[in-house]
């Protein structure tokens, strides 16, 4: 941040005659000559209102003061309006024109005075509604020269083409309920009309699959490779000798003590600067793992170092190794305990892929945000909270579940008054929502046996 | 407790924040309604009939990674737009107050409302944009550029077919880019300056972005990269205004209109690309 300031304020002061330079080069840019002319479509499939963008640069021995456009049977030309821009160079100047939709779907463009020969033109004819079957198609294009002797002679700019596609089903069904009164309603309502216009909600989802998918793959693939870096770095963090020991704490300090978000810029922008890269997807894959392994590392060392030395002390007067014990008393009982905890990390881990969408990952959240900024609305997000849940949503239950039987089978410790403690409040405000503030009574129905106590205070709590 | 209850009450909470938002939705019409009258009792002696966010206040969207245009220097936007935007907000009697936001949500933000009361974001003049927001009067011309490695060739779109090509994501250059360029693997970014830094990086191959910001971005860059084709699409730049808002649109356009005579638009235009306007 602190560089780009610096280069802004130095950019600012070097700013005079730079745009001077721009403008003497524009004159020697290349001209686009008339043969040269190209149309494109801002559509990608048939059966919708179409933008048909012509780009030419007029001849070197003629203006133009009329160009038709011979738009083939099919192609709806009723309600289209036209939008010009005429250049010299990469100056605009003034276009006075007028704009005839013949009977035969033609749209003719007369200029008065005429373009001057050389100009850049661009003429933008919107809202016409191309067939649904999709094909290449020809637009006929012919034009009014006028030479410099004043004499007009009509020709051609052959071989203009448009190719689109048929619509695919999604696409054909946004349509339908684009008519439908229902939807009409639903829309005028504004909130649901900006998350969650039904048009959108169609064609977001399948398109979203794709990004789900992504962000889903990135993260199976980073969590197994983090869970062994994670106990790699545990261990050396518990090691005997100094230097490792040190090692490892400065990794997992400073991958946990900077965002994710300067990890990503780190591998995507400033190793590939220096010359190492990877492919897109395993740098992603890479930088997860790193992340996460950081955070994994001090939730093993965590849970190894909760089981009580005196297991150690066991093991080891039964003959074992530090190893062997390690391998057949203490890990056991640790993936017990980090479970939970590992599956919350996997939950961020997941979540953390959006952070991806800014270096340019087609990931869940790039595939939304493109939706948006190209339908000015907002539901695709709407549509990928919805993917995203599916995966957070069953794992933060689960997450709940493992805590509870973890708090039940170490029962006896102080775990457990801690963990009946979270469930008692938890589905006590559960029941608050329906039922009102229920008698006082109702609490130790909730449990049963021997933690009845213990759920008296979950109910004071609920009446609160 | 059983889990049928449990699903129970999450439906009922789930109701509960729907009402409230279409509640809210009520209370917002009428608010809007009163403020309006209340605003046009005043406006027989005072030009005000337009709806502020913040009253006093001119709230302005902006992706402030656009420079000349605005950029932000420490905390402080600072650009073209912004010189501009001061300008007219004196002429409104407003403080003006710019917010960074990312590009590409401008238009459904404004439309949503609530957040800020105009764009000024180097944003061009469409037809597409123009169903959804209203604008200002152009208050610049600006044109594309193909920015790729130092000493690359570039004979028209068809030799990047194929190529990967960063974009700023919502931008009229990304729209060139899709129409013109066959085949292109479109990388949009949030805003230019990540864009250029992938380029940099050779993550794209080349990047479509306004020509304007493109030099300034190029000018004191060692990164090795150049503006090797200049596009003319010879588009405007507006700001823009909600629909619901016209009077301020209105409003703007006359301050536009008096900057641009008593020779305040000018002044900024030289400070910022250091030759006079046209």
């Amino acid at each position: 941040m602190g560089d780009r300031i610096v280069r802004s304020m130095r950019l600012r002061r070097a700013a005079a005659g730079a745009l001077l330079i721009v403008l003497m080069l524009s004159v020697a840019a290349p001209a686009l000559a008339m043969s040269t002319s190209r149309i494109t479509i801002d559509q990608k499939t048939g059966g919708l209102q179409t933008r048909f963008t012509y780009q030419a640069t007029a001849d070197e021995d003629a203006g133009v003061d009329r160009i038709d456009f011979l738009f083939p049977e099919g192609f709806d030309t009723e309600d289209v309006y036209v939008e010009l821009t005429l250049l010299d160079g990469l100056k605009r100047i003034k276009a006075d024109y007028e704009v005839e939709i013949l009977e035969s779907g033609a749209v003719s463009i007369s200029f008065d005075p005429a373009v001057p020969a050389k100009s850049n033109l661009f003429i933008e004819v919107y809202d016409v509604i191309t067939p649904i079957a999709g094909g290449t198609y020809e637009i006929p294009v012919e034009y009014e020269a006028v030479t410099t002797d004043d004499d007009t002679e009509t020709r051609k700019d052959p071989g203009l083409t448009v190719t689109y596609a048929t619509p695919p089903r999604q696409e054909a069904l946004s349509r339908w309920l684009e008519n439908q009164s229902l939807v009409r309603s639903w829309n005028s309502v504004k909130f649901l009309n900006i998350f969650f216009k039904p048009q959108h909600i169609v064609v977001a989802f399948p398109l979203l699959f794709k990004g789900w998918l992504k962000s889903l793959s990135l993260v199976l693939l980073a969590f197994p490779i983090s869970i062994i870096g994670g106990l790699l770095i545990a261990f050396m963090k518990m090691a005997k000798i100094a230097p490792v020991r040190w090692i490892a704490s400065v990794y997992i300090n400073v991958i946990r003590g900077t965002p994710l978000f300067l990890q990503i810029f780190v591998v995507f922008i400033g190793f590939r600067t220096i010359g190492i890269r990877l492919p897109d997807f395993l740098s992603a894959v890479a930088v997860l793992s790193f992340n996460s392994s950081a955070y994994l590392a001090e939730i093993f060392r965590a849970g190894i170092q909760s089981i009580s030395r005196g297991q150690f002390e066991a093991a080891s007067s039964l003959g074992m190794t530090y190893w062997q014990a390690m391998q057949h008393v203490i890990i056991p009982q640790t993936v017990r305990r980090v479970l939970p905890t590992m599956t919350s990390e996997f939950i961020l881990l997941f979540k953390d892929t959006a952070l991806l969408a800014a270096v340019g990952i087609f990931e869940l959240m790039m595939y939304s945000q493109n939706y948006v900024a190209r339908n000015a609305n907002l539901t695709a997000f709407t549509v990928a909270a919805i993917y995203y849940l599916i995966i957070t949503i069953p794992l933060i239950n689960l997450v709940g579940r493992l805590e509870a039987r973890l708090a039940q089978s170490e029962g006896g410790s102080s775990a457990p008054p801690k963990g009946r403690h979270k469930r008692g409040v938890l589905l006590g405000s559960g029941a608050a929502a329906p039922e009102g503030a229920p008698a006082p009574g109702l609490g130790p129905a909730v449990g049963s046996g021997p933690q009845v106590d213990f759920d008296h205070s979950a109910a004071k709590h609920e009446s609160r | 407790m059983s889990k049928s209850k449990k699903f129970v009450a999450l439906f009922l909470a789930f109701a509960l924040v729907l009402s409230m938002f279409s509640l809210g939705g009520c209370t917002e019409d009428t608010e809007e309604g009163t403020e309006t009258e209340e605003t046009t009792e005043e406006g027989t002696e005072a030009a005000g009939e337009f709806i502020l966010v913040e009253e006093g206040k001119l709230l302005v969207g902006s992706d402030t990674a656009f420079p000349p245009f605005e950029s932000m220097n420490g905390d402080v936007a600072e650009g073209f737009d912004v010189d501009l935007m001061n300008a007219i907000g004196e002429k409104l009697g407003l403080e003006v107050v710019f917010m960074t936001e990312i590009f590409d949500t401008l238009i459904p933000t404004l439309v949503a409302g609530g957040k800020f009361d105009v764009i000024a974001s180097g944003m061009t003049i469409k037809p597409e944009r123009e169903e959804e927001i209203d604008f200002t009067d152009p208050y610049y011309d600006s044109n594309q550029s193909l920015v790729m490695k130092a000493g690359s060739t570039y004979t028209g779109p068809s030799d990047l077919s194929g190529k990967k090509i960063g974009v700023q994501s919502g931008t009229t250059g990304e729209a060139w880019a899709q129409e013109n360029i066959p085949d292109a693997e479109l990388v949009p970014f949030k805003n230019a300056t990540e864009a250029f830094s992938a380029a940099a990086a050779g993550n794209v191959d080349a990047i479509v972005n306004d020509l304007p910001v493109s030099t300034e971005l190029l000018k004191e860059d060692d990164r090795g990269l150049e503006i090797v084709a200049q596009i003319p699409t010879g588009e405007q730049y507006g700001f823009g205004v909600s629909k619901e808002n016209t009077a301020l649109t209105e409003a703007m356009n006359e301050a536009l209109a008096e900057l641009r005579e008593d020779g305040t638009y000018a002044e900024i235009y030289e400070k910022w690309f250091g030759i006079a306007p046209e």
